[in-house]
């Protein structure tokens, strides 16, 4: 795969992302994710080492070590009041009261 | 009493033996931190008030007998870990005014035990990068050159345990930035198995490779450390790694030791300086009696590419949050598309790049074919660890290609950036522990490191290791131009 990332696809990244760019910011993105995309192509090589060493089950039946979890109780425990206090002023609400979010105005 | 460049062993000593109180450390740093910060620029935000309440309260109990490893003990936290009623900026300007309502289980941990937080480090914003070039309130300079780059994206920390302002920081390696500023700043650089210590209250970067890893003079230093922060949580269902031992050796038999030289690691693209001073390592150990069994981890020249395509998916995943409403920057707007465009708009040019990538690589299509594909090399790269470590106990390889570059020198660049993680994404991506250690100086008088990489749930042994290697071939830290 040979991609290139247009400034239009760019903006339309933007625009997924909420992510407002400047003027000019497009372009220079557009030069920089080609790039590293034209690196991320080096994984289709890797594809074809894993296929021509035969390797094809033992890395797809693969099993992470590191990622074996046992779950805990599901057991709802009390936050420290001070902690919930802090964590609903930042939020300029009051204890008891709805989560206010910034107005949206218009 | 000279208190230059004292380890945290040495520290502990002098506190317990009543030669010195934590008071008086803690202000010793705090004075160094003041005079000599605005050059380096390691530290965000110093507690002066807070460090010496917690000295005193150290020195309380250290008056009623009680010696854990790090009461008393002065120490940074990079600046994406969260600290209860102190500010937690991640540096980014999105963050600038967040202060954290509760502890990350490290801090508490340490709190408990009686280290005294001095302040927040500097760092890479929200942790993306490897020169401390993109945190939002300016970078950290190396200390042993101040025109020149600390690593990333714990360079704060990095940095700050390299200029002697703590005895010890904290950090976080999502694909080599605990190891890498380590690197540049000689100075020891920890990463833990995956899993082994805590990630609650570390602002998530890449959820499934992200750890908090040690900074430290010496890996005895940073095993003292890990004592007290590893261990299970109930708020981090991922922190389920049990470590093989609970603390490393005093004595290390060679003779009994197997260590991999990994052919993709040693064969390119090595500066002279940093390939001599791993082939001393290399040397020393073989003279010793262990063997040195050369080997191969194909799966290696992959890694950058795998850990960019995973870590921008989760990346953009977990910077979603940012929205103007729930986290960060809240500012009003005429429509909802509007509040989100104009709060997200806060986040620096890296950020930018890496949520777009993300947002590209989790869309249907051709991004959703590199995540695959990505998902797969990674299997590979774990599978290969596996093999070797039929074979091998460690793998000694180099930590970073070339010592630190300049400032500005890389930054309109970002795919040269994340190539300097070039031997670094591996051990991330397969979860497993990996340190980085001071072996040696360039011509310029640049520090150089090296790294040791082990099995899942290995650390204290690969501690072990790392600080036999630290005692026999000592590279000693050298004075520093700008201190007086």
């Amino acid at each position: 795969m040979n991609m290139k990332l247009d400034k239009q696809t760019i903006s339309h990244l933007a625009n997924l992302a909420k992510i407002k760019l400047e003027d000019g910011e497009a372009e220079i993105y557009s030069q920089q994710l080609s790039d590293i995309i034209g690196h991320l192509n080096n994984l289709s090589e890797a594809d074809k080492f894993i296929q021509q060493a035969q390797l094809t089950d033992q890395i797809d039946g693969y099993q992470f070590k590191a990622a074996s979890v046992d779950l805990s109780a599901d057991e709802v425990a009390t936050w420290p009041a001070d902690e919930t206090a802090a964590s609903l002023a930042m939020t300029g609400s009051q204890p008891g009261q709805p989560v206010t979010i910034p107005p949206i105005r218009g | 009493m000279d208190l230059n460049n004292l380890t945290l062993a040495a520290a502990r000593q002098l506190l317990d033996n009543r030669q010195i109180t934590s008071r008086q450390l803690t202000e010793y740093y705090l004075r160094r931190l003041k005079k000599y910060d605005d050059q380096v620029h390691a530290s965000l935000l110093i507690d002066e008030t807070g460090a010496l309440k917690q000295a005193d309260e150290a020195d309380q109990r250290l008056i009623s007998g009680d010696q854990t490893g790090v009461l008393g003990i002065p120490y940074l936290v990079k600046d994406n870990i969260l600290t209860k009623g102190l500010k937690t900026t991640a540096a980014s300007k999105i963050l600038a005014d967040y202060i954290a309502p509760y502890d990350a289980t490290v801090i508490a941990k340490l709190r408990q035990s009686g280290a005294v937080l001095l302040g927040k480090a500097n760092l890479d914003e929200f942790a993306h990068g490897t020169s401390t070039e993109n945190s939002a309130m300016g970078p950290t300079k190396n200390p042993y050159d101040l025109e020149r780059v600390p690593g990333g994206s714990s360079g704060g920390s990095a940095a700050a345990v390299a200029a002697d302002f703590c005895l010890f920081a904290l950090g976080s390696d999502t694909g080599g930035s605990v190891r890498h500023p380590a690197s540049l700043c000689g100075v020891v650089g920890y990463k833990p198995s995956y899993g082994a210590i805590s990630r609650h209250g570390l602002i998530a970067m890449a959820s499934s490779t992200d750890v908090i890893g040690i900074l430290a003079k010496t890996a005895s230093d940073a095993a003292s450390v890990l004592r007290i922060i590893a261990g299970q949580d109930k708020f981090d269902a991922t922190a389920q790694t049990k470590l093989a031992t609970a603390k490393i050796k005093d004595k290390i038999n060679w003779a009994d030791l197997r260590i991999g030289w990994p052919d993709e690691y040693v064969s390119t693209g090595l500066d002279l300086a940093v390939l001599d001073s791993l082939t001393q390592v290399k040397n020393f150990l073989q003279e010793h009696g262990a063997k040195i069994i050369p080997l191969s981890l194909p799966s290696t020249k992959y890694g950058v590419a795998v850990y960019h395509v995973i870590t921008s998916a989760e990346v953009s995943a977990n910077l979603a949050r940012f929205d103007g409403l729930r986290y960060g920057y809240k500012q009003s707007a005429a429509s909802l598309n509007e509040t989100y465009l104009i709060n997200r708009g806060h986040f620096g040019a890296e950020a930018k790049r890496r949520i777009m990538l993300g947002t590209y690589i989790l869309s249907a299509g051709d991004g959703c074919f590199y995540y695959n594909q990505a998902q797969r090399v990674r299997r590979w790269i774990s599978y290969d660890f596996d093999q070797a470590w039929e074979k091998v106990d460690f793998l000694l390889t180099p930590t970073v290609p070339r010592p630190a570059f300049r400032l500005s020198q890389k930054i309109n660049d970002p795919l040269s950036l994340y190539l300097e993680d070039a031997l670094l994404t591996p051990a991330s991506l397969a979860g497993v522990p990996a340190v980085s250690w001071p072996t040696g100086w360039s011509g310029d008088g640049l520090p150089i490191g090296s790294q040791l990489i082990g099995p899942l749930g290995n650390d204290y042994d690969l501690l072990t290791l790392t600080q036999a290697m630290q005692t026999a071939l000592p590279c000693l830290r050298r004075r520093l131009a700008w201190e007086k």
